[in-house]
């Protein structure tokens, strides 16, 4: 199952935005025991689990890569839109190369430095808050109505199914992507990897590199 | 049969009724905890830690539960496929609004006066239905772990998704105002028995529709997927508010900032020169005056089923918002001729004479008492009834939206008619100058306040582009010792109106010199453009006390200008009429006004809209309510913001000895003759309605005091107790109630299915459903783990 969203921020809102709908679906994804606590993004309440402090420091990172690479980017400092993806991958437990849901999020920056906004008007805020409710809705109705391609639960852990964060930097530059990817571990562990690769080479290898260190670590 | 067999036969049943066992233990649940986590996403209780009892059935630990075990009694038990469906109903708590507060929805374009304290004990927001639905089932699919799957990704969203609903945002609100301060508002919800009809006597059910001007529905579903069990389906569906922006608003407040809108609305009014502070007051007396009367009267209107809200809204509200259009509008000339003669000021004219309000003189005793119990009005007091509630316009208006509920006068009579008039000008002002800087932009102003919107008067300000300088310069030269001379002129008014209660008019209309030229022309300009009212003037000034009669209502306008008298009570039929309508303030002038008093007009329930065009006619059921009458006042030509006909009363009883026009409004004895209608309206109101008094009116304890409060039981009888609320309705005796259950299942999940929330229900009787001890899960990590552990084993290879 593919499903896509599309954020909508700027520079100063993106990593909070992101970081709000990467925990919404990772909350409806957590299907292990937890207890849930809010979060807040320019008022909006959004979902999150209490002591997934390695979700966190994965969400976290991710999104700050992005933003990141987005403004430190030379070539795209007069853009005003900045155009990034990122994404999350549910893999099958028993079958890790099987991905049985994958969740696509386009992000699109406002580029405010260079356009900043009048003071007097802020209403771009506002139109970024609606854009975030109504991704917070969206994943509430996808997640609702698709049920069935989820794979059978069959451990206790928090996040029974490893899943991977993808991001992609597209600043109107295909040939500079750049990739990163995390794996995690059936207990949890968050792998991080970087590495500036084709878009079409990375996947496999990736995922081999990955669960071959999960293999190294769970043998230690 | 062999043991072996025997055994196998054991175990297969054993195995079977643990499934079955597990199942009802997974419906139990499911209700259990979707309506834990509704009503704690509700609730106001103490956020408490996680204890040690905290739910963790389907995978989502939540904190103890608030809800009363006796809730949830009809769905611990062991017999699934008895469940009655389950409804939460999640409420804004009215119970504890002070008089002295409103509570406004804020729309789009305008807001709306919900509430008058007292009158509706809550408003509903949501209802949560929750259901074990019988009639869909999935006999093929009997994984219970796949179904406790299914029901863990659904409290997933449940979560997600309550967070995401406008009375959470409104809960949460409430919250950080409960704790920085003091707000009596709360949202709550309860627990129903959905086989139970549900009515809404006393508060405002969540079919009522609140921003009555809005198009589309206020209402929206939700329906969650079904998760089907091989008996039957786990539904969970919603029906909530779409607008929940409720505001709290201190009578004050709201009538400072509507007064300050209607200021930035009145453009139309021309530029006046510098009006003497003298004139200000008095305009605002015979505001004030004016909602007095409205408010008096409104009571004793009867409302229509239909018109129900808007009646409760226009008695609420009544506020301020009227005085700021009538500050604005009226022509200070007329005001400053008329009005500055009249020494009686703004008391209200009983324009009723005798028939159906109170005598002037009782009016003007209960004036009097007031004004001396008025002490040091502030603004607060007299602005309070701006935020004309644009429902009670809309609503009780009817094909005449733009005419503004009779309550708006009210108010603003109420503030204006005391002793306190003078301080409370001088507050009044002031309050200005304070709002004018902070509550430009106040929301009520926003969408040109509720009041404003729904004043056709000031519409047609703000339509005619017209500044609100007039209006400004009218506040902005009020000094605070300008009161005093309205004190004066209102004390004097009073008792002329007690002399010659009867003669009032007659005894006003010599008084009525425009001395200033400019506002009577204007006046005759604006009459121009109502020939209709020209001719029934005169005759309606004879007949002042005769009731409605067609046609004398334009013979109360020409008068007008003869007399203050006639002013008077064109200015204040006017004002009852034009209120709702944005009429300018020449509009009133030119107003038909209906045969006979405004105090007729509004103590009756006589249709005002008659000898008006015949846009007028929504008037028609103005009963009880001052604002309603007010509404029917044509839309004029006008550039004139709507001039509060108080004021233009009061400034021909008063008029302006320096000869500056306060207002363009040429109408030298309307005001006079607003006020007094307005006056008796009130009074007449206030001894025959209960409990109608504005949230406002708390300046005019006296006039408060005399009234007798209609403590609304009922509703609290209602709904004091789930239990009693549970139970309330017979079955037999509604018929949309949830006898039928499935009926509410299979269609969406509205009000339809649930009995109305405003029809009349018969109070049921108490849960009569035998309080069995129903068994109960203490140990829920042992479930939960019996539960899981279904799931691991079996599904290590199953698909889904």
């Amino acid at each position: 199952m593919e499903f896509s969203l599309t954020i909508v921020s700027d520079l100063d809102t993106v990593l909070d935005n992101t970081r709000g709908i990467l925990w919404t679906i990772f909350f409806n994804r957590l299907f292990g025991p937890i207890t849930p606590k809010n979060d807040y993004f320019l008022g909006v309440p959004y979902p999150k689990v209490v002591g997934a402090t390695a979700l966190e420091d994965l969400i976290n990172s991710e999104a700050t890569s992005m933003v990141k690479s987005l403004t430190d980017s030379p070539l795209s400092q007069d853009a005003a839109v900045f155009k990034s993806s990122i994404a999350i991958k549910f893999y099958e437990r028993d079958r890790h190369a099987v991905c049985w849901e994958t969740w696509t999020l386009r992000v699109n920056v406002i580029n405010n430095r260079r356009y900043p906004a009048a003071p007097g008007e802020r209403h771009d805020l506002d139109a970024y808050r609606e854009v975030f409710e109504n991704n917070l809705m969206e994943i509430c109705d996808v997640v609702d109505a698709h049920k069935s391609h989820i794979p059978a639960i069959t451990s206790m852990e928090t996040s029974p199914f490893p899943y991977r964060i993808l991001r992609q930097d597209s600043s109107g530059n295909s040939g500079t992507a750049s990739v990163e990817y995390v794996a995690t571990t059936d207990a949890g562990d968050v792998i991080v990897q970087s590495a500036a690769a084709n878009t079409g080479v990375y996947g496999e290898e990736i995922l081999r590199n990955g669960y071959n260190f999960i293999k190294k670590m769970l043998s230690e | 049969m062999s043991s072996y067999q025997e055994a196998l036969k054991r175990q297969t049943k054993s195995a079977a009724s643990r499934q079955s066992e597990k199942l009802t233990q997974i419906v139990q649940n499911f209700f259990a905890k979707a309506a834990h986590m509704i009503v704690q996403s509700r609730s106001s209780g103490t956020n408490s830690t996680h204890s040690a009892k905290a739910s963790k059935w389907f995978n989502i630990s939540l904190e103890d539960s608030d809800i009363p075990k006796e809730d949830l009694k009809l769905w611990k038990g062991k017999d699934i496929f008895s469940f009655q469906p389950l409804i939460i109903e999640v409420y804004l708590d009215l119970r504890d609004l002070t008089s002295d507060q409103t509570l406004i929805l804020k729309g789009h374009r305008n807001a709306v006066n919900v509430s008058k304290s007292g009158k509706k004990s809550e408003i509903v927001l949501e209802r949560w239905l929750l259901e074990f639905d019988l009639t869909s089932f999935d006999s093929e699919n009997v994984e219970l772990p796949l179904i406790y799957k299914r029901v863990i990704v659904q409290f997933r969203v449940l979560f997600t998704f309550l967070k995401l609903l406008p009375a959470f945002k409104l809960h949460e609100n409430l919250m950080k105002d409960r704790m920085s301060g003091n707000s009596p508002l709360k949202v709550s919800s309860r627990v129903l028995d959905g086989s139970r009809s549900i009515t809404s006597k006393g508060r405002i059910g969540l079919s009522k529709k609140i921003l009555k001007s809005e198009t589309d529905d206020h209402l929206k579903g939700k329906k969650f997927d079904p998760i089907l069990t091989p008996v039957g389906a786990l539904r969970c569906s919603l029906s909530y508010r779409k607008n929940c922006n409720f505001l709290l608003n201190d009578n004050e407040t709201l009538l400072s900032s509507h007064f300050i809108s209607m200021e930035s609305q009145t453009q139309h009014i021309p530029q006046q020169p510098a009006t003497s502070p003298v004139d200000n007051p008095k305009r605002a007396n015979s505001l004030r005056i004016t909602s007095v009367l409205n408010q008096s009267s409104s009571p004793s209107r009867d409302f229509s089923p239909a018109r129900r809200t808007a009646r409760t809204m226009s008695n609420t509200s009544v506020q301020p918002f009227k005085v700021g259009s009538m500050a604005a509008s009226p022509p200070p000339s007329s005001r400053q001729t008329s009005e500055r003669k009249n020494s009686t000021g703004t008391k209200p004219i009983p324009v009723t004479g005798g028939s159906k309000s109170n005598s002037s003189a009782s009016l003007a005793a209960l004036l009097r008492s007031q004004r001396n119990s008025f002490g040091t009005n502030d603004s607060a007091s007299m602005l309070t009834g701006v935020s004309l509630p644009k429902s009670v316009v809309s609503s009780s208006l009817g094909s005449y939206p733009n005419s503004l509920p009779a309550g708006i006068p009210e108010h603003v009579l109420v503030s204006s008619g005391s002793s306190g008039t003078p301080k409370f000008l001088s507050s009044f002002g002031s309050k200005l100058h304070r709002g004018s800087t902070t509550s430009r932009n106040n929301s009520l102003e926003g969408n040109t306040g509720p009041n404003l919107i729904s004043n056709p008067m000031l519409k047609k300000t703000k339509r005619s582009g017209s500044d609100s300088s007039a209006f400004s310069t009218v506040f902005s030269d009020m000094e605070p010792g300008s009161g005093l001379y309205v004190d004066d002129e209102i004390g004097d008014f009073v008792k002329m109106l007690d002399s010659k209660p009867d003669l009032r008019f007659a005894s006003l209309s010599p008084q009525n010199s425009n001395s200033s030229a400019d506002p009577l022309n204007r006046f005759q300009s604006l009459r121009d453009h109502h020939n209709m009212f020209g001719d029934n003037l005169s005759a309606s000034l004879i007949q002042y006390n005769n009731p409605f009669r067609k046609g004398s209502y334009s013979s109360v306008v020409e008068s007008r200008s003869d007399s203050s008298s006639s002013a008077y009570r064109q200015g204040a039929s006017e004002f009852s009429a034009s209120l709702p309508m944005g009429h300018s303030h020449h509009d009133i002038s030119s107003t038909p006004l209906k045969e006979g008093t405004t105090a007729d007009l509004i103590s009756e329930s006589v249709e005002p809209g008659e000898p008006y065009e015949s846009h007028h006619s929504p008037f028609r059921s103005t009963s009880s309510h001052g604002a309603l009458q007010f509404g029917s006042l044509k839309p004029g030509p006008g550039s004139a913001s709507v001039a509060p006909l108080s004021t233009l009363a009061y400034a021909q009883m008063h008029k302006d000895d320096n000869g500056t026009d306060i207002s363009s409004t040429p109408i030298p004895s309307h005001e006079a003759m607003v006020q007094k209608v307005k006056s008796a309206i009130s009074s007449s109101r206030r001894n025959s309605r209960v409990g109608n008094l504005p949230p406002n009116v708390q300046d005019f304890r006296g006039l408060s005091s005399s009234v007798p409060t209609h403590v609304p039981h009922e509703p609290r009888r209602l709904y004091g107790i789930d239990k009693q609320i549970a139970s309330t309705g017979t079955s037999s005796a509604t018929p949309s109630g949830f006898k039928d259950h499935k009926l509410v299942v299979h269609s969406q999940f509205n009000e339809h299915a649930i009995a109305d929330d405003d029809d009349e229900d018969d109070d049921g009787d108490e849960l009569h459903s035998s309080s069995k001890k129903y068994g109960h899960h203490d140990d829920e990590d042992e479930e939960l783990l019996f539960a899981m552990s279904d799931m691991v084993f079996a599904n290590k290879y199953a698909h889904n």
